[in-house]
């Protein structure tokens, strides 16, 4: 008898200690404006606090401007922090900086800060932009999107641990300006600087604290036109307006609410029931089951996206190595069909190796056209008889791609015209992502899938990582010593036609030596409320919350 | 003039199974009086523990079936009352005595507890005084240290004392009626001569009623006053002990009473047992059950039930031998023999 | 008791030993690293990327170093969460699964159990055809199935419930019911099949020979020794529970620990990776201890080997 009651009291008091330690999530809410309600609420000042509702695919990895990598972390820091550049309707504007001026040689730019705060009231100095610089380049902090910055002089050496941080082309000559020395005329520095790993940091707060941006509250501090409330891990973020951002007048948002939804059909149950008010790249995205529904409502958004999917091809294997079987194998793909019927995106065939959101590579420049079968026929009997070999069926390919349903149908509508046209037996093989990118980076497959997106709006960005086989992000083993030399000259044209110019002249080479099949160009698909203005995607896949505004 | 506690008439039992409706007890009528022991004897399958079970309406409906008759227990028909009602009378005025002391009790109750659920469920009286009770039946019952053992769970018993306990419980509400389904069976020769004068020793200073299901003719000697033989769900034979044993009628009775070892006297001897199987019951035949397996057995057994025959004012058997047109056939000598020897013993031991 | 409970203590620890070396070879094993990216960059970083973490060191230096983190219960930085810790990973997700887990326990068990002995009591009847099929429904129904149904009409159509989310108590409802269905038709047919096996039993028919009524035999006498298989069950099946259901906290985008198990793999983040082993092992081995000190204060019977009487 006693000892069961003992026991029954034991339990109790472990149960009441484990429903202590239960958490609802009924977080305190740090009252800055008004009311702590999730959905959209009235209130009587003038219409009301403009709240938007929006869904990330994961918990950020990084909020440090210089240490992230990837598009979630991307979309929130573009809305808290400002660079010295930003993007505006496709065009190029100042933004934290007042006036730039570049030398004549194209080799020194010299920035003059605006008045701007931090969210805290401290002045944005030209300091912050050197530190913030500083710190990506320095080996220690081992940033991966350092190499960003090798344009500007001294930045590889120093990153790459040879060099040292006095020799960095960064000169803060006084407190509103900033002078940048380059190694190269690099005509698009003024897209980069409105990247992230350009953006400043606020140098008391990082030098006092190293994990400053793990968290929100007072260590995180931004100048952008939104300040990072909240942050509870796994589950949302909150962006407040920033009252401190010079051009807070003109920013109409007051409250973002950005959750970390996983699952797609989650987010578009979410979009319908109307707790969120957009959806699409880079706050999720528009799952593939519900695209035709949405065209139907004739609510589906599609924009251009500067990316492409390709495949690579790995000219150092036996077969591959052979320009014309890469030829035929790239001709003999229906990209029109596989648009149609299996990514049904409205993406567009890619038949360069620069998307047409690129300035300047809008039109077709006619290297091959798609679903050339005929052609492609012709390429394959040669490439059969330089392999000493009779017929197709003896060819031994694998395909290569990441575990993932939609690589899976691409993969296979491929695998299938490939087959029915060209007679060719294609075998799939899927790994693991980590795997995968091991396989890439050590040349051990014959033909892989890639994306890439562009970092900034040039074609530089899509043809540079070809310009040596060693070039980490290449994988193809190819490398061209003309078009090598044409991708040089080109980062010191100053002139923007001719160097347009030079840059076609690279792809030209790249697109008759078939290291990579092109595939289409992304586009960006998203749905948002009525009430919802202003909110689009750029050519980069950005939104800047900053000119939002919501009437209801 | 002793008052008449339970009185069963024609009660007939049924079991609805996937081969068909197996007829368990056939018409089975007896009485029984306050303080009187009555055995019911037969083998595995007679319907022996179904008519037990029956007379507590413990049969689960489905898949049984009370197909018919009445059970009389001092005065009132029990075969129309609900389960509510019957819950009054189990317990408080019937209570049972199972056959293995190792199952009937729940092994995660303490023991004390299984015995007072009984009390506070038919008498109001507290708790305390309900254990009060439990202990000094304990003590009734032969265990000794009674207040310890009353914390105690059943696998803290040995056998023996388990069944003890088993007998306390049925006592607890203090029944009229108490049925001892084999209640020794389980138990090893030793323990069960204790059981044994244990519950005659209650009989007489409670004046309760016995109804004793066994097999074993030895135990029957012992204790019965009045016997009931069952072969295929029907009573064959009925009377007092000494009928039975001095002057029994059934040639069922005879193999029974034949078929018992005799170590005493000759040891040589073959075992004598009934040949053959008893009958399926989905299927009862339509004459004697038994005939099939009687020696004694003629062309009527094969086409007629034979009725109950009264030998005396206590004393019937269902066998056509005793009608008076039936040839004269006594019990066969080497059987009496026996029989007399056994009582013998038996009245030696009691 | 106190002897017993040490014993299996020592248990736990060996166990506990075996776990995580097997976990650190596993992961050594794996190819692929936690710094593999779409978008490479120079060897130089990757290098000091390594030294950062350790992971340049020898394997036995980092064995060592893994072992000593175990036992400090510091895990150390997380590889692919910059600047977050893996101690304040588990410590802020784990809650918040426990509290789903907790729900879903509560609601398993008893709609399990309440199934399973209507079932049993009402053998072969309408209320046990009806209370089987549910049960075997839950089992077969997969939880994301349930899960993605019970969002669409109770969230969405309904509107009785938020879609997704954790910030209030009626957000934790739907997972806490897609997880509990499946377990409470495991736990209904248990219940039903020990019930039935018990109701036959002979202490039963004594109870009702007693003239004690159906339902108090049935919570008495039949359901506590129906019991035993069902608490049997419960202790792998609260660890697993409660540290959260991957698939469903995916679908509810609730931010608990399950979703680290998973994605830290993926990730080759080695230090959550072993953070997560660590803690689900000990909360799996100490759930299955506590199973077996409840079985000996349920069923006395049972003497706990090494325990004193």
């Amino acid at each position: 008898m006693k000892k069961s009651n003992l026991f029954l009291m034991l339990m109790l008091l472990a149960l009441t200690l484990v429903l202590a330690a239960c958490n609802f999530g009924a977080e305190e809410e740090k009252p800055a404006s008004e009311d702590g309600k999730k959905e959209g609420t009235e209130e009587t000042t003038e219409g009301g606090p403009k709240e938007l509702n929006l869904v990330v695919a994961s918990e950020p990895p990084s909020m440090h401007p210089q240490l992230a990598t990837d598009s979630t972390s991307n979309a929130v820091l573009k809305n808290v922090f400002e660079g010295l550049t930003t993007v505006k309707d496709g065009e190029v504007i100042e933004a934290a900086a007042e006036k730039v001026d570049v030398s004549e040689d194209g080799l020194v730019y010299t920035f003059t800060l605006r008045d701007a705060k931090w969210s805290n009231g401290d002045t944005v100095t030209a300091e912050d932009f050197a530190y913030a610089w500083t710190f990506a380049l320095t080996p220690e902090n081992a940033s991966e999107y350092a190499s960003i910055l090798y344009p500007i002089k001294g930045a590889q050496a120093f990153n790459l641990g040879e060099g040292s941080a006095e020799d960095l082309g960064i000169e803060v000559v006084d407190e509103k300006t900033l002078k940048v020395t380059l190694e190269n005329p690099t005509p698009y520095f003024l897209e980069l600087t409105a990247f992230k790993t350009y953006y400043p940091i606020h140098k008391a707060t990082a030098e006092a604290n190293d994990t400053w941006f793990a968290e929100a509250g007072d260590q995180y501090i931004s100048n952008g036109p939104f300040t990072l409330s909240e942050w509870q891990h796994g589950g949302s973020m909150t962006l407040e307006k920033n009252a401190n951002y010079w051009d807070a007048d003109n920013v109409a948002l007051d409250t973002v609410n950005i959750s970390m939804v996983e699952s797609e059909t989650t987010a578009a149950t979410m979009f319908d029931k109307g707790e969120i008010d957009f959806l699409g790249a880079p706050y999720q995205s528009v799952a593939l089951d519900v695209i035709d529904r949405y065209k139907e409502e004739g609510i589906l958004n599609i924009s251009d996206y500067a990316s492409i999917y390709v495949y690579k091809f790995n000219t150092t294997d036996e077969i591959m190595s052979n320009v014309n079987i890469r030829k035929a194998l790239t001709l003999a793909i229906d990209r029109q069909g596989l648009i149609d019927n299996i990514t049904k995106g409205e993406q567009t065939p890619a038949t360069g190796m620069v998307p047409a959101a690129v300035k300047g590579f809008e039109e077709d420049r006619g290297y091959m056209k798609d679903n050339d079968i005929e052609e492609a026929k012709k390429a394959l009997e040669l490439g059969l008889q330089e392999l000493g070999l009779s017929d197709a069926s003896e060819l031994d390919i694998k395909l290569s791609f990441n575990t993932s349903e939609a690589h899976a149908a691409i993969a296979q509508f491929i695998q299938e015209g490939w087959r029915t046209n060209l007679g060719i037996e294609v075998t799939l093989d899927n790994s693991e992502w980590q795997v995968y990118l091991d396989k890439l980076s050590n040349l051990d497959y014959q033909i892989a899938r890639l994306g890439w997106i562009g970092d900034y709006n040039d074609a530089y960005t899509f043809l540079e990582m070809y310009n040596s086989a060693d070039n980490g992000n290449n994988d193809t083993g190819w490398e061209n010593a003309e078009y090598t030399a044409l991708l040089e000259q080109s980062n010191k044209e100053q002139d923007p036609a001719k160097r347009l110019e030079l840059l076609k002249q690279a792809e030209a080479i790249i697109m008759s030596e078939y290291p990579v099949a092109p595939i289409y160009y992304y586009t960006n698909l998203s749905v948002k409320k009525d009430y919802v203005e202003n909110m689009e995607l750029d050519a980069l896949g950005n939104i800047y919350l900053k000119y939002v505004d919501i009437k209801k | 003039m002793k008052k008449k506690l339970l009185e069963v008439n024609d009660l007939r039992v049924n079991f609805k199974t996937y081969a068909g409706i197996v007829q368990a007890v056939r018409g089975v009528s007896f009485e029984l009086y306050e303080g009187e022991t009555l055995a019911i004897v037969g083998e595995s399958g007679s319907g022996k523990s179904v008519t037990s079970n029956a007379i507590m309406k413990l049969i689960p409906q489905p898949p049984g079936l009370y197909a018919g008759g009445e059970i009389i227990l001092d005065g009132k028909n029990l075969i129309p009352l609900t389960e509510k009602q019957m819950s009054k009378v189990r317990g408080n005025d019937i209570a049972m005595i199972f056959q293995d002391p190792m199952t009937a009790l729940n092994p995660t109750m303490r023991v004390g507890r299984q015995i007072t659920e009984v009390i506070l469920k038919h008498q109001k009286i507290s708790a305390s005084e309900a254990k009060e009770r439990a202990i000094k039946l304990l003590d009734l019952v032969g265990i000794p240290m009674p207040e310890k053992r009353f914390k105690q769970f059943p696998h803290e018993f040995s056998g023996g004392m388990r069944q003890r306990v088993v007998i306390a419980i049925a006592l607890a509400a203090d029944p009229k009626l108490l049925i001892a389904d084999e209640p020794t069976t389980a138990l090893d020769v030793t323990i069960q001569a204790q059981i044994l004068e244990l519950m005659k020793d209650i009989q007489k200073k409670r004046g309760t009623s016995i109804i004793f299901i066994t097999h074993d003719l030895g135990v029957v000697a012992n204790v019965a006053d009045r016997v009931a033989v069952m072969y295929a769900g029907q009573i064959v034979e009925y009377g007092t002990v000494n009928d039975i044993f001095y002057n029994p009628k059934h040639p069922y009775t005879w193999g029974l009473l034949g078929s018992m070892p005799d170590l005493k006297n000759n040891v040589k001897e073959e075992l004598r047992t009934i040949p053959g199987s008893p009958p399926d019951l989905i299927h009862p035949p339509k004459g004697d059950a038994f005939a099939p397996r009687n020696e004694y057995a003629m062309a009527i057994d094969y086409e007629e039930e034979p009725p109950m025959f009264q030998v005396s004012d206590t004393h019937f058997a269902k066998t056509w031998l005793l009608h008076p047109d039936a040839p004269q056939i006594e019990i066969p000598e080497s059987i009496s023999r026996r029989i007399e020897g056994y009582l013998k013993e038996a009245q030696g031991n009691g | 008791m106190l002897r017993y409970i040490f014993k299996r203590l020592v248990y736990i620890l060996i166990a506990l030993f075996i776990i995580i070396t097997a976990t650190f070879f596993l992961m050594q094993l794996a190819p692929g690293s936690p710094f593999a990216s779409e978008r490479d960059f120079p060897p130089q970083i990757e290098e000091q990327l390594n030294a950062k973490y350790g992971l340049d060191n020898p394997w036995y230096i980092q064995y060592k170093d893994y072992l000593v983190d175990t036992v400090s219960f510091d895990f150390g930085e997380s590889m692919k969460y910059k600047g977050r810790s893996t101690n304040d990973i588990i410590s802020e997700s784990f809650p918040i699964s426990l509290t789903l887990g907790i729900e879903a326990m509560i609601l398993s068990i008893g709609l399990g159990i309440f199934l399973g002995v209507i079932a049993a009591l009402y053998h072969n009847k309408f209320p046990d055809y009806l209370a089987s099929t549910i049960a075997v429904l839950g089992i077969s129904v997969p939880s994301f199935i349930l899960a993605g149904l019970m969002q669409y009409f109770l969230a969405y159509k309904l509107d009785l419930f938020p879609v997704s989310g954790w910030k209030g108590f009626n957000y934790s409802i739907l997972p806490a019911l897609a997880i509990a269905i499946t377990h409470a038709g495991f736990i209904a047919k248990l219940t039903r099949s020990s019930m039935l096996e018990q109701s036959s039993s002979d202490y039963v028919k004594m109870a009702r020979s007693k003239g004690l009524g159906k339902w108090t035999i049935v919570i008495r006498h039949t359901l506590r020794n129906a019991l035993m298989p069902v608490i049997t069950y419960l202790g792998p099946l609260t660890a697993g529970v409660v540290t959260g259901s991957f698939i469903i906290e995916q679908i509810f985008a609730i931010p608990g620990l399950g979703r680290h198990f998973v994605t830290s793999i993926t990730n080759r983040d080695y230090t959550v990776i072993m953070g997560t082993t660590v803690f689900y092992s000990i909360i799996l081995l100490f759930a299955v201890l506590i199973v077996d000190i409840l079985y000996s204060v349920i069923d006395p019977r049972i003497k706990l080997k090494g325990a004193k009487k």
